[in-house]
């Protein structure tokens, strides 16, 4: 559903400002999304000021740096450090990614913005809710379907170059940095199955080992689920693995295309 | 109220099993629109004037009249199925979602209507 101005109670206001403390040559500000369910105030924008030549090079390095010596109520998902859990994905100035990959250096400017992953309701600050994203992965089915059984003393056999379908598929962490950087993701995510999901699906779909191609296309061949897709492409240029969601969504309509005698 | 678990909520009603022909058919009318969009171009580019009466007898033309009615009706077809799109996309209130399609639909029936007729007119009389 289109929503083009923010409710009464999801208005930013402008929040405290934490001036460094001391004196330093390489100085950066953090410019973070708080809300908290518990008071009922409205969001603000808090203001961090950090000595980079005291922080790690990497923005989850800085959100860490100022949960454990600045302010301790600023609340975020992290785990890995590494790019490969996706807990840390959030909007860093505009663009959706993964706080552990993104360099502070790298980043345009002396300012910082860190906002939670677009169009999502927010726990609290920069942790957004994803029960819709995962149920809607749960119903992709994502795992190996068969109705033969394999011999007990046998694995499923798949060829080198069968395997090599799956690269650039199976490398998706489920961060919901693509499909909550797409706009009919926005507008009709409740419906939309979103360009992780949909890769996902494609994931399954390239296995040759999987006796479930067609029931999984009937599943997705819907106007909402899958063909609210129009290749915006916001999805593969906002990946922080490199991955293409567009490209996949564009094998699972081909796919669907060939079954209607094309 | 209602109790329902994450997946019921993302599961909904299931697949309508379509979806399809809208796409395929949006990609056929332009690949219908481009040659015939060049040729009508084209033609109208090297007439001296266009003036009705020049107009009318370029039409005339029983090729020109034809690719000119392909041209029309699939402008107004890839038209029709891109709005569509656009509400769906964009309204959520179901009583408009359907007034605003109905509306789409109906002015492509009226156009496809008054297109044939004016062009068989002047090809036939």
């Amino acid at each position: 559903m289109a929503e083009f101005s923010l409710p009464k109670n999801s208005k930013i206001n402008k929040g405290t400002h934490f001036p460094l403390s001391g004196k330093s040559d390489d100085v950066s500000t953090f410019k973070i999304y708080r809300w908290s369910p518990d008071d009922g105030d409205n969001p603000r924008t808090d203001t961090y000021e950090l000595d980079l030549n005291d922080c790690g090079p990497m923005v989850l390095d800085a959100l860490i740096k100022i949960k454990d010596e600045v302010d301790s109520t600023l609340t975020f998902r992290r785990s890995c450090r590494e790019g490969i859990c996706g807990s840390c994905a959030m909007n860093i100035n505009g663009t959706n990614t993964l706080a552990c990959t993104t360099s502070i250096k790298k980043l345009k400017g002396k300012e910082v913005s860190i906002y939670p992953l677009p169009h999502l309701e927010v726990v609290k600050d920069l942790v957004p809710d994803l029960n819709h994203f995962y149920a809607q992965y749960a119903s992709i089915k994502p795992w190996l379907q068969t109705d033969s059984v394999p011999l007990p003393d046998k694995e499923r056999l798949q060829s080198i170059e069968d395997r090599e379908k799956l690269d650039g598929l199976y490398e998706c962490i489920m961060c919901a940095c693509c499909s909550t950087s797409c706009p009919s993701y926005w507008w009709n995510g409740d419906r939309y199955l979103g360009p992780a999901i949909l890769l996902s699906a494609y994931r399954w779909l390239a296995d040759s080992r999987d006796e479930h191609t067609g029931e999984r296309l009937d599943d997705l061949e819907d106007p909402f689920k899958l063909y609210r897709c129009h290749t915006i492409m916001n999805c593969t240029n906002t990946c922080p693995k490199g991955l293409n969601p567009g490209k996949a969504i564009g094998e699972i309509k081909k796919m669907i295309a060939k079954r209607h005698a094309l | 109220m209602r109790y329902q678990t994450d997946l019921a909520k993302a599961k909904g009603h299931g697949s309508a099993q379509s979806g399809f022909s809208h796409w395929w058919l949006q990609r056929m009318s332009a690949v219908l629109l481009l040659p015939t969009g060049v040729y009508v171009l084209w033609q109208f580019l090297s007439l001296d004037s266009l003036a009705a009466v020049q107009l009318v007898q370029w039409i005339q033309h029983p090729v020109n009249a034809g690719i000119l009615l392909i041209f029309v009706l699939a402008a107004a077809y890839h038209g029709a199925l891109g709005l569509q799109v656009i509400i769906e996309d964009y309204v959520p209130n179901k009583a408009l979602l359907l007034t605003l399609r109905t509306l789409v639909y109906g002015t492509l029936v009226g156009l496809i209507y008054f297109s044939c007729y004016a062009v068989f007119k002047l090809l036939f009389g």
